[in-house]
């Protein structure tokens, strides 16, 4: 009955990747993520004058499940995704939130919230919790039919696949939160430093990467959310020339060595994988970017996740590349 | 009297379907050598492999970095497919012949499961990925002693089909604790399914070190066993007359065939189907003595193993497919095919 069941999950296991990669709660890493406080700063002010004008409810939102209308400002918020916490946190509405996800480590204050399982979704947990609204990153359990089935109102924003996507759901969120302003500075902040680090990595520009999983060599292609993040600093994906389908394919190792990357991003760094480990994998000394050094460790938390800090992502990885080479 | 009830016609090893099952080997192997997405020269894959033989020394003229595909890379994986292909099979076709049972395989007592439970323990615990294939072992061995301590307290008769429900049992126990050991540390889930799925995809020359002492042991101790096997197909009770003790040689057989078992699964996760199809389909082409079976087996699930794993990793370019799937997918449709094939030949 093992490999039957297995079977039937392999299907989910590449939308898994990005899910699993962001639960890490203790991740070790190289790669210092600038804490946004003066972003924080930047919210708070430009927080003021939207509380005021938030009194525009019903408001419409766009959801994966299509429109959504919210008929007053939500007061009791349930985030069933660490991403989305993290953007509730930015916006400084945490005030409305009742409960998050298990994995939402960040900010640290999010720990005093009431903790929510979503991988074992059950919902009349939730609904004890009396919500107004939940938010979901995924549907796996059937999440969206549950809610609905019980009246609770919900929106279903699963992971973007480009950084386009992201500033439409840091939008979203503002819209639904009842801090429009807020969610549209958000956005327009992170799009400008984003094109502003673009514009930055011209020396990194052509470089060929390879971005590690897991240590069996799943990968992500640029039609996912982190590739986008790679694609945007000009850098070139090797898993893109291979002939696999989906944004989360398993390649050969004989590929990899072939196509030769001159940078390996390890995004299971949180799992033990490390510059030391991959050289010490059979033949892998071979590879121009073990030799020379070029291994840089990702964080599995900010990867795996499209929040404010994608932009501070960017940022690490254009000056971690550039140390590298330096 | 009894003779009659023995397996008529020749049960010798022949010439031609030892002469078969090795050209597919043979051609297996090199296949496996020769093809790749990294597109090497052909012959320069094969003089490479030449040059690291004892005595021989061949300038490949490889690049650093083909070379190292070929020895590091494609040579290993082959070995170890080889390995756990014929290890499986051979392991199989004793499972069946022991048990008297077609649709006994070698995780039926359970070693899957109580191996997937090591491995989820040492990935959850995120002990060094070395770690995971001794607690794999260690698991597996666990889950068919659990089985056979379960058959003595069930039975007074040690029958077979006693311990075939044990196994059941056991692996139905060892799977809930495993599933729940995993969604309690849902971080780590994607390791864990990779582990299941099968995995050759990594395979080194350290995990052929591994493998290569429990093989080996495996397949001698199957194979010297072969006699016992034929005599015991007859039924239990006429081999006691015979002066053969089933018990004995059942706790043998299967014990070696559950070490063999969990170190194959140990070091390459677990790999389906190839313990029920290969021996059957050796036992379609040549008939179901011991005395052939086991050897084509073990050559024959080599070569299978060899052949899935090259579709693996060759079937999407610069991709892989989970070995499980190759096995089953491939699989599946050659066994019935077969099957088709022999009942209209004998009809």
């Amino acid at each position: 009955m093992f490999p039957v069941r297995s079977l039937v999950t392999i299907s989910v296991l590449a939308l898994l990747a990005v899910s699993c990669g962001t639960d890490s709660a203790d991740s070790t890493t190289t790669v210092p993520t600038t804490p946004s406080t003066s972003s924080t700063t930047v919210v708070s002010t430009t927080l003021a004058p939207t509380t005021t004008v938030s009194a525009l409810f019903p408001v419409e939102v766009m959801t994966d499940l299509g429109p959504v209308s919210i008929e007053s400002r939500p007061e009791r918020v349930v985030s069933l995704s660490a991403t989305h916490t993290e953007i509730i946190y930015e916006l400084a509405v945490e005030t409305q939130l009742v409960a998050v996800d298990l994995f939402s480590n960040y900010p640290p204050a999010a720990a005093d919230k009431t903790k929510i399982d979503s991988f074992s979704f059950n919902v009349e947990e939730v609904a004890a919790l009396d919500p107004d609204l939940v938010i979901i990153a995924f549907d796996f359990q059937g999440e969206s039919a549950a809610l609905a089935a019980v009246d609770i109102p919900f929106l279903l924003l699963g992971p973007p696949v480009d950084l386009d996507g992201m500033y439409q759901q840091f939008r979203v969120i503002g819209d639904a939160l009842g801090v429009s302003g807020a969610g549209e500075a958000l956005a327009t902040r992170a799009e400008e430093r984003a094109r502003a680090i673009s514009a930055d990595a011209q020396s990194i520009t052509g470089q060929r990467f390879f971005h590690e999983v897991d240590d069996t060599y799943y990968t992500a292609t640029s039609a996912s959310f982190i590739g986008d993040v790679y694609s945007s600093l000009g850098l070139v994906n090797i898993a893109d020339s291979a002939q696999v389908g989906g944004a989360f394919p398993q390649l050969s190792a004989e590929f990899i060595f072939d196509q030769n990357p001159d940078l390996i991003f390890l995004g299971d760094a949180a799992f033990g994988a490390s510059a030391e480990t991959v050289a010490a994998r059979p033949g892998w000394d071979v590879l121009s970017a073990v030799a020379e050094g070029h291994i840089i460790e990702i964080d599995a938390d900010i990867s795996g996740r499209w929040g404010p800090r994608t932009i501070d992502l960017m940022q690490d990885i254009l000056n971690a590349v550039r140390d590298a080479q330096r | 009297m009894s003779t009659a009830v023995f397996p008529v016609g020749p049960t010798r090893l022949r010439l031609g379907p030892i002469t078969v099952v090795g050209l597919v080997l043979v051609g297996a192997a090199l296949a496996s050598l020769v093809l790749g997405p990294a597109g090497i020269d052909p012959w320069g894959a094969i003089r490479e492999t030449l040059d690291h033989l004892p005595f021989i020394s061949i300038d490949s003229g490889l690049s650093e970095q083909d070379a190292a595909i070929v020895w590091q890379l494609r040579v290993p994986r082959m070995t170890l497919a080889g390995l756990v292909g014929a290890t499986l099979a051979g392991a199989g076709g004793a499972y069946q012949g022991v048990f008297r049972n077609p649709l006994a395989d070698p995780y039926l007592l359970g070693v899957a499961a109580g191996a997937g439970l090591g491995a989820t323990i040492a990935i959850v615990s995120a002990l060094p990925t070395a770690s995971i294939a001794p607690f794999a072992f260690v698991g597996g061995l666990v889950a068919v002693a659990s089985a056979y301590a379960l058959a003595l307290l069930g039975g007074t008769r040690r029958t077979g089909a006693t311990l075939i429900l044990s196994g059941v049992a056991v692996a139905a126990f060892f799977t809930a604790i495993q599933t729940y050991v995993q969604q309690q540390n849902a971080d780590t889930i994607r390791q864990v399914f990779s582990w299941i799925l099968g995995r050759l995809g990594t395979a080194g020359w350290g995990e052929v070190r591994l493998l290569l002492p429990y093989a080996l042991g495996t397949w001698l101790v199957l194979l010297a066993h072969r006699r016992h096997l034929d005599v015991m197909s007859v039924g239990e009770e006429e081999a006691a007359t015979l002066g053969i003790d089933p018990a004995r040689v059942r706790i043998t057989v299967v014990i070696t065939a559950t070490l063999g078992t969990s170190a194959a699964v140990a070091v390459s996760g677990l790999i389906g189907f190839v313990g029920i199809i290969v021996p059957h389909i050796v036992r379609l082409a040549v008939g179901p003595s011991h005395r052939r079976l086991l050897p084509l087996s073990l050559a024959g699930g080599a070569a299978f193993l060899m052949l899935a794993d090259l579709v693996a990793r060759t079937v999407r370019s610069g991709g892989e497919l989970p070995i499980g799937v190759v096995t089953a997918f491939v699989g599946a449709p050659f066994f019935a095919f077969i099957l088709a094939a022999s009942s209209d030949a004998r009809r």
